[in-house]
């Protein structure tokens, strides 16, 4: 029964995506709400203890532990250049989401987790010009969440590729 | 329906043997000398038909049975290849390819018709045209063989043999009969320098009072030498002239046992597979394993730190401890080989790169069966063709200059391996013009790669070390061997990634010495734990001389730098926490006159490393910080700690140089 149900959900995925339709994790960083898109998360955790890496990049935080595989984490507050004025620290609240890229696993350190919802491709539109929002050309686009706001979706690839590291290629 | 077990056996190792033979038989159309390439092909074959007899099919069995059959003429010299026998072999090999698919899709019966066409008949019929023209008395003349083996002997010599030696039959006859003792003894004398002597028909110590006539010696023989190699070294002899020399292999034992036995039988077939005693792994799979092992070795750490006072637990851990540990040894031996089989290819590189420039050379190697990590044998072989390349082209000088220089005329290279505590050491010597420091430091300027007034500070082997700098090539002239300015900045770098180091020692007229030391392995190693600015580091042990506590008052000044003075030798003191430390970083304000000391070593290069707190020794897996995090300076990976955190790994290298 279970595995029927599943595979209903599963269908009912493949549909929505032939539909325009994908699913996005939601995440906090200084009251602002975030989208990536799911297929790039593989899991979220609590923050276990992050090792500071001497000499890396700015945004890297640390290195973790995921089951015997050393993981960076990056701070996209940093990253982002976001004010770090909003930010909302409850250590308890405070979350890792795992994401795999090109043959990479990253971690992405967030305020909190809000869900994950249903976007409709056709919906998200360019960010509008603004002069202090996160840095523009990490951004996929946005999406009305609901009447008063907007979800900033991310475009993974640019947001974490620096140095040497290129996802393009 | 066949047993599925074997049947599955069956399949993996018969497309194992298809892809030995495809490649086997290509490298015969480009090579048709290719002696290794014969034996591979056969063997391959010869393996494919007893499993399929064993399993019983019956048109497999038949058809690798005239591949085997012609491969076997192949081997003793009585067929050459031609392009007609190439096409019947793969014509034949797309035929057993076939019938193995079939087999599969037929659920483990052989299709009960299989056409082969006029293959059988054309393959058995292929030699009585194309037999070997005057084929070498030499190899033909199996009736002059007198020396043979018993079959506790060949045990005994299949025991002895090492991994990439080779096992020769050969025999020489005594150029004259005056003083036929003494040419004797000097050809076992000779032949000691080339390998072993594993039996004789006249043993070395009879040779000296033997009464009658010696006309003829034969020997069976181990030696690393190529059989070109041992030939040429043989037909050198003055004493005596060269009857014959084969190539024995192990398994022309186990096949010729077969032949007086009559027809293979098929339980036979399948023992003779099942008794060899060495399997082939994916190197993946290897990996994974060892991956695992170090997981278990993390594992066991946490417990251990656990510290629980239970009598059981106590009792339970050092047992836990001995299995980890000989797991994980047994795990590394067997990604363990011989340097020995990278270093075959390279006297005959020697003697070509030698007759090229019109230099004489002796090159010596040793050391060949040291023992390395597989991943890092495969990745040293460029940059030693490289150290040796430049060895003979800008090392050795011309014959006329050495004698003027009051050398020998024939120059000398010589390639060592040998393990020095956890390392294994790989030097490459020369007795040639040696490395003028001068000349360096003068081209280091020009090229702007750093100031004069920097270059007078710099002590001779420093100075050295810019024969690495990329772009610096000390090679007057260019030339097709060597000189292109990158080499020596890409052997460096090899060497740096597996993880290993690279000094140069040089004296002018007299010739240079390129020592390269390596890890025993690249996955696991002790390393001392020490906290620095609050957070743990792991220095792998290797990398440390001895660690210390010292008094804050005893700091020297060396041209405005804190240095040590330590058995009346100078080194460097450097803090840790000013390369580790965040930037707003604050040492616990405690007043302390006493410091502890690390002093780690690259090469023969010495710095005492100031850290706060020096914590224990414990083995480490260690472990890659990932792409993402690439060249992290002074950091070369990192490990996991018994709590389940990271600890980062130093690099010591970064932090002398």
């Amino acid at each position: 029964m279970q595995l029927e149900a599943q595979n209903i959900a599963l269908k009912k995925a493949k549909e929505d995506k032939k539909a325009g339709k994908n699913q996005y994790v939601v995440f906090n960083i200084a009251q602002e709400e975030y989208g990536v898109e799911i297929s790039y998360t593989r899991e979220i955790i609590k923050s276990p203890q992050i090792t500071r890496v001497p000499n890396s990049a700015q945004h890297i935080i640390g290195v973790i532990n995921l089951r015997g595989i050393i993981v960076p984490v990056v701070n996209l507050h940093d990253r982002l250049d976001i004010s770090e004025d909003n930010l909302n620290f409850a250590e308890d609240e405070e979350r890792i989401i795992t994401i795999e890229i090109n043959d990479l696993t990253l971690g992405l350190r967030v305020d909190y987790i809000e869900g994950i919802v249903w976007l409709d491709e056709n919906k998200i539109t360019d960010p509008p010009e603004s002069s202090d929002g996160p840095r523009r050309d990490f951004l996929k686009g946005v999406c009305p969440r609901n009447e008063n706001h907007l979800l900033i979706l991310l475009d993974l690839e640019k947001t974490l590729m620096y140095g040497g590291v290129n996802f393009a290629d | 329906m066949q047993d599925n077990g074997y049947l599955d056996l069956f399949f993996a190792e018969a497309n194992e043997y298809i892809e030995v033979l495809n490649n086997g038989i290509l490298t015969l159309e480009n090579q048709p000398d290719d002696e290794d390439a014969i034996a591979a092909v056969f063997r391959a074959a010869h393996s494919l038909k007893g499993m399929a007899a064993a399993m019983g099919f019956a048109n497999l069995t038949e058809l690798t049975h005239q591949m085997e059959n012609k491969l076997e003429e192949l081997r003793a010299g009585k067929l050459v290849v031609t392009t007609e026998l190439i096409d019947l072999l793969f014509a034949a090999l797309d035929n057993v390819q076939l019938l193995v698919k079939q087999i599969k899709e037929n659920e483990g019966e052989e299709p009960a018709e299989f056409n082969f066409g006029d293959l059988i008949v054309k393959l058995s019929a292929y030699s009585e045209n194309h037999e070997k023209e005057g084929s070498s008395q030499k190899q033909d003349s199996s009736t002059e063989k007198s020396l043979t083996l018993s079959s506790e002997e060949e045990k005994e010599l299949a025991v002895e043999k090492k991994a990439k030696e080779k096992i020769y039959q050969l025999g020489v006859s005594i150029a004259e009969a005056d003083f036929a003792n003494v040419r004797a003894f000097m050809v076992f004398k000779k032949l000691e320098e080339l390998g072993r002597v594993f039996k004789s028909n006249i043993a070395k110590a009879e040779v000296e009072d033997y009464e009658e006539d010696i006309d003829e010696l034969e020997f069976y023989f181990l030696s690393w030498l190529e059989k070109a190699e041992f030939e040429a070294e043989l037909e050198a002899l003055s004493n005596a002239s060269l009857n014959y020399l084969q190539e024995v292999k192990l398994q022309d034992f186990q096949s010729s046992s077969e032949r007086e036995s009559g027809e293979l039988k098929k339980t036979n077939a399948l023992n003779s597979f099942q008794s060899n005693s060495t399997v082939r792994i994916d190197i993946a799979k290897l990996d994974k394993l060892i991956n695992m092992v170090g997981e278990l070795l993390i594992n066991k750490t946490r417990l251990q730190s656990l510290n629980i006072g239970k009598s059981k637990f106590n009792e339970i851990i050092p047992q836990l401890d001995r299995l980890t540990m000989e797991l994980h040894h047994i795990v590394m031996q067997i990604r363990m080989v011989p340097v020995g089989v990278m270093f075959s290819r390279f006297p005959r590189m020697l003697r070509d790169l030698s007759n090229d420039m019109g230099k004489d050379i002796d090159f010596i190697m040793s050391g060949q069966e040291t023992e390395l990590d597989r991943s890092i044998i495969d990745e040293l072989a460029d940059p030693l063709t490289h150290l040796l390349r430049n060895a003979v082209d800008h090392g050795i000088e011309a014959a006329e200059i050495r004698k003027e220089k009051g050398k020998t005329e024939q120059g000398k290279i010589e390639l060592k391996a040998y393990q020095k505590g956890s390392e294994i050491i790989i030097e490459v010597v020369d007795d040639g013009a040696g490395i003028d420091a001068d000349n360096i430091a003068a081209k280091a300027v020009e090229k702007g790669i750093i100031s004069q007034e920097e270059v007078e500070q710099l002590d001779k082997r420093e100075i050295l070390d810019f024969v690495f700098h990329p772009g610096l090539s000390t090679a007057s002239k260019v030339t097709n061997v060597s000189g292109r300015g990158v080499g020596m900045d890409i052997v460096r770098n090899t060497v740096k990634k597996l993880d290993g180091q690279i000094s140069i020692e040089s004296e002018l007229g007299k010739g240079s010495r390129f020592t390269i030391s390596l890890p025993l392995t690249l996955a696991i190693t002790q390393a001392l734990m020490i906290k620095i600015a609050g957070d743990v580091f792991a220095i792998p042990i290797n990398a440390v001389s001895e660690t210390l506590t010292m008094e804050t008052k005893n700091i020297k000044q060396l041209r405005g730098k804190d240095c040590i003075v330590l058995r009346e030798q100078t080194i460097p003191l450097v803090s840790a926490a000013e390369i580790f430390a965040e930037e707003d970083f604050e040492a616990p304000k405690e007043e302390t006159d006493k410091l502890s000391v690390v002093i780690i070593k690259n090469a023969d290069r010495q710095i005492g490393l100031i850290v706060d707190q020096l914590l224990n020794q414990q083995e480490i897996v260690i472990k890659s910080l990932g792409n993402y995090l690439q060249d992290i300076d002074c950091i070369s990976g990192a490990t996991i700690i018994g709590d389940g955190d990271v600890a980062l790994i130093l690099d010591v290298r970064d932090i002398i140089a």
